[in-house]
């Protein structure tokens, strides 16, 4: 559905995206994560034709695209991480004016607004609603003209922890109504909760791309310590046991070795009576993909 | 076709909806209202009124409305549907346009207690026809100034800069300058001013043929000048 390959862009001396390569299938969650400024957005800019990339190729649907035939956005929903929507203008009037710019019917804004439980904002102009009932209303405008395929930047950026789940929920719904998606977000539990396949970007490379249980494989040749409370025990004999202190803030820690230095860390701080130094928990795993994603970031 | 009048319907909304707008749109007609109230020997200044009008009109509502828009992002939103973005901006264009020629038509209505005469058909029409070619002109400029201010900040402040060039421009004395510049001038719209002038205070003057052609060229100085002007701003805007 799309497929990038040797894509690249410079502003000016600074090169945001140096040969990026990638496909997403139809009918699949594709994340894309990345810290900022690592050139996600671009990449999102490029494909929708908002930027024109310096080389490499550009394919959506199977159509190579330079400059966008205007009707291939009939096609692609696109929901950005602020909702931009028309703050003077109703939840409704927003609403039939994309479905009039998509060419979509209009009984098709009644369905979306059913279908987001806006039925009661309806006639309330987009500036007095809430952050989360905005972003729900600009997800409603992304799929009014019903697209194969929805691109989201950084959906739940700013939000509640409760609306943020919330907007997961119906993008979830969204993914198993068989849309494509594509997911720009530096958020891992929402990637972790609804992507079939990731990429981690960084300084404008592909760094790792697969599944997220490959990711996890890849980098589970050391298992993460973590401890709570009172790190200073462990941290202090960290170099002894051959273990790397991956962070530390306050009353936790979090260090990182081969699978049997973990193991006899963890033996050791058991053996010592935990609640009398003050440790509150304390637990060994393998890395999940927060931890895959901070190591490949702050890697070499 | 449909979505033409859902666009121009969407700007007019957005505008009354707006009361930011609606003063900027009735402040002149006021502001005129009540000078021509108080001074109603001063017929010069109706034609500063005119200008003024259009300019405020026109180049602050269009600017102020493109780059509202590109701060919050809903020009980025109309750029990812099939809309072309060049439609969506000459709407914007055409709405302050027509904006600034009801308010022309309220002024001159008003001046009309004090000159009868304005209201006449020919000299409605020819004041008409000069206050389009303005707004044109100035439509183009109001997108000139989106391509270029990052922020609502900035238009207010390269607008009230172009307002002081417009200053200059009234106050220049055409009479001194050389023949042959006076005669490259008296066809650019900068003289607008002018054919106000003419148009409304001039006793003898009679709408004819001499007044059209200048008109005619500058309208289409002004639509070649916008269409520039909105393709350079979609240029830069998808870089």
């Amino acid at each position: 559905m799309i497929r990038l390959q040797d894509v690249r862009k410079a502003y000016g001396a600074v090169e945001a995206v140096k040969g990026v390569s990638l496909e997403v299938r139809p009918g699949e969650c594709f994340g894309l994560l990345g810290p900022n400024g690592a050139g996600k957005t671009t990449i999102a800019r490029m494909l929708l034709c908002l930027t024109q990339a310096d080389g490499g190729s550009i394919s959506l649907f199977g159509q190579r695209v330079t400059r966008m035939p205007r009707e291939l956005y009939r096609r692609i929903g696109v929901v950005f991480d602020s909702a931009n929507l028309y703050d003077e203008i109703t939840v409704v009037g927003n609403l039939q004016y994309a479905a009039a710019s998509f060419g979509a019917p209009r009984s098709r804004v009644d369905e979306v607004i059913e279908q987001f439980g806006l039925g009661p904002h309806r006639n309330k102009k987009v500036r007095h609603l809430s952050k989360g009932l905005k972003q729900r209303t600009a997800i409603a405008r992304a799929i009014i003209h019903n697209p194969e395929l929805i691109i989201l930047d950084e959906p739940t950026t700013g939000l509640d922890p409760d609306v943020a789940q919330e907007v997961r929920g119906i993008l979830a719904d969204l993914y198993r109504s068989g849309k494509t998606l594509l997911l720009i977000s530096h958020i891992m539990q929402e990637v972790e909760q609804l992507c079939s396949r990731v990429a981690i970007i960084k300084d404008g490379r592909i760094a790792v791309m697969g599944s997220v249980s490959e990711l996890r494989d890849q980098f589970a040749s050391e298992l993460v310590l973590k401890v709570r409370g009172n790190p200073k025990p462990v941290l202090d004999e960290a170099a002894q046991l051959g273990l790397r202190v991956v962070h530390h803030s306050g009353d936790s820690a979090q260090l990182a070795g081969a699978p049997a230095q973990v193991w006899t860390a963890l033996r050791q701080l058991l053996s010592r009576d935990p609640d009398a130094q003050g440790i509150k928990e304390v637990h060994a795993a393998g890395p999940s993909l927060e931890e895959v994603y901070i190591r490949v970031v702050n890697g070499p | 076709m449909n979505i033409v009048v859902r666009s121009l319907s969407l700007e007019v909304t957005k505008v009354f909806a707006s009361p930011t707008l609606i003063v900027l749109l009735l402040s002149p007609v006021t502001a005129a209202f009540v000078i021509f109230l108080l001074f109603p020997d001063s017929p010069s200044l109706v034609n500063l009124f005119l200008l003024f009008n259009i300019y405020i009109i026109t180049v602050m509502n269009t600017s102020l409305s493109i780059v509202h828009e590109r701060e919050t992002g809903t020009l980025t939103a109309m750029a990812v549907t099939p809309l072309d973005l060049r439609l969506v901006l000459a709407t914007k264009a055409a709405v302050s346009v027509g904006f600034s020629l009801l308010t022309t038509l309220a002024i001159t209505y008003l001046a009309a207690r004090n000159i009868p005469a304005l209201i006449e058909p020919g000299r409605l029409a020819v004041v008409t026809g000069v206050a389009l070619m303005t707004a044109l002109l100035f439509a183009a400029v109001a997108v000139m100034i989106s391509t270029f201010s990052a922020t609502v900040k900035q238009v207010e402040q390269v607008g009230t800069g172009v307002i002081m060039g417009l200053l200059l421009v009234l106050m220049l004395p055409f009479d001194r300058l050389p023949d042959a510049l006076q005669q490259a001038l008296s066809w650019l719209p900068i003289l607008n001013a002018r054919f106000f002038l003419d148009a409304v205070l001039a006793p003898s003057f009679s709408p004819g043929p001499g007044q059209w052609a200048p008109i005619a060229v500058n309208l289409a100085i002004g639509l070649a000048l916008v269409s520039a002007a909105i393709t350079w701003f979609r240029a830069k805007f998808l870089r």
